[in-house]
């Protein structure tokens, strides 16, 4: 039964490998061992993985590996490992754990995805370097623009000058969704966040009343602020909602958040639609890109995002998010 | 003092506060760094992605000459940069675009 599992193991294209509750490792298949020159069955088993991996990456690598063991969540993460020519590549880290004749092990699975990193490196560096140089020309506009204003008091052309406002303020958050999206996507790992925290500290930043009802732990990082903020923004400026109400409750493993506003309510042509990426809609009709950005954040958590029909009027937006203590 | 290197922004910036303030500009960080050991300025606005050296490193090296600095970020960046720039000692960050109000709230407010 054992040599068909190592057959098995040798076939699979996938380097991976078995650890022991003391870290070592007791088996590494074919494909792993072509990773390095470094790296031979015979040198690696009995031995910790971890003498293989970067320097700079040890401390991350061994904590999930201890996590893991200990039956905790582990997402998936990237450690460099020195390759056969004697570069470092990226793998990136998923695992699990078995149990056999009574002992626990941990198993690991390494994607190569250098050519991703280093794509996902230039991509960045070009955003952000366009998003500086954009931010910067709307500041120059916008300043020029807060003077003609005052240089035409209330002349005739005023109005122009109240459109051409709008389109730069149309600008700026399209480039600070890019941003808050640039930043949900790429930085970060997930962490336990406080819902009603979050709420609380959003709801600052609005002139309306916002009603919070329990309490949920979550999955998510600082995206979340990103979630409410574009949904509270939503609610006033398309629906006309004078208030808010957050209401939590613990679902299963999720929490269930029901973010209800009593404005005009979205009609049920359009339900399916609003989180498409450029959907835009009506007289208020913004990018179209924040309940995109929305959706997007709420499946990286791994939850759920859907809208209902509040009564007797508005609308409920419905977030399902894991709970932390999984 | 206004250490910007952005042309269009660096100008705006003069346009829109020089009938009240005097103005020192620098258009990167080492050179805001030297003209803050020359003039002492009351407060610097100080923005984060510039060459030769950025906000970051600038707004260190100015706290080390005179802990007492008034330092005061723009951003056009993520906010991990302006927290970076908090962390070096800046008072506050401001994020681009920002009107006349805001910059003359913040400077005000320091002045004092």
């Amino acid at each position: 039964m054992l040599n068909l599992l190592r057959e098995l193991g040798n076939a699979l294209p996938i380097p991976f490998l078995v650890y022991n509750r003391k870290g070592e490792t007791v088996y590494v298949n074919r494909a792993f061992r072509e990773l390095s020159e470094e790296i031979s069955a015979e040198e690696v088993v009995g031995k910790s993985i971890l003498d293989f991996v970067h320097l700079e990456d040890r401390k991350r690598a061994k904590d999930a590996m201890e996590r893991r063991l200990a039956g905790e969540r582990v997402e998936p993460y990237s450690v460099r490992v020195k390759d056969k020519y004697g570069r470092y590549r990226i793998y990136q880290v998923m695992g699990g754990v078995g149990q056999f004749m009574g002992e626990k092990f941990g198993i690991i699975t390494l994607s190569d995805v250098t050519k991703f990193e280093e794509q996902k490196v230039m991509l960045l560096t070009l955003t952000r370097a366009l998003r500086h140089d954009v931010l910067n020309a709307l500041t120059a506009a916008e300043s020029y623009l807060e003077f003609s204003k005052e240089l035409c008091g209330d002349c005739k052309n005023y109005n122009l000058l109240q459109k051409l406002e709008m389109s730069i303020e149309r600008a700026v958050k399209i480039i600070k969704n890019l941003r808050d999206f640039e930043e949900a996507v790429v930085e970060g790992k997930l962490e336990k966040i406080d819902v009603r925290d979050v709420v609380e500290d959003v709801a600052k930043n609005f002139d309306i009343p916002v009603v919070v009802e329990c309490d949920c732990e979550v999955v998510a990082d600082r995206g979340l602020r990103t979630i409410f903020e574009n949904l509270f923004q939503n609610a006033i400026q398309h629906g006309g909602t004078d208030r808010i109400e957050v209401r939590m409750k613990r679902v299963g493993d999720f929490c269930e958040i029901r973010v209800a506003d009593c404005g005009r309510g979205i009609s049920d042509e359009i339900k399916d639609k609003i989180f498409d990426e450029g959907f835009a809609y009506g007289k208020a009709a913004s990018t179209g890109q924040g309940l995109y950005l929305v959706k997007k954040l709420v499946e990286r958590y791994g939850g759920e995002i859907w809208v209902e029909n509040n009564q007797p009027n508005g609308s409920v937006f419905v977030l399902k998010l894991r709970s932390w203590s999984l | 003092m206004v250490a910007e290197d952005d042309a269009a922004v660096l100008e705006t910036v003069q346009v829109m506060l020089g009938d009240r303030y005097d103005i020192i500009p620098a258009t990167n960080g080492e050179e805001a760094v030297r003209k803050y050991k020359m003039f002492k300025p009351e407060v610097v606005l100080m923005d984060v992605m510039m060459p030769v050296m950025d906000g970051v490193e600038a707004t260190k090296e100015i706290k080390k000459i005179d802990p007492q600095a008034k330092i005061i970020g723009l951003t056009a960046y993520a906010r991990k940069k302006g927290r970076e720039l908090l962390e070096a000692g800046a008072l506050e960050v401001i994020e681009k675009p920002f009107t006349r109000k805001q910059l003359i709230e913040v400077i005000e407010k320091y002045l004092k």
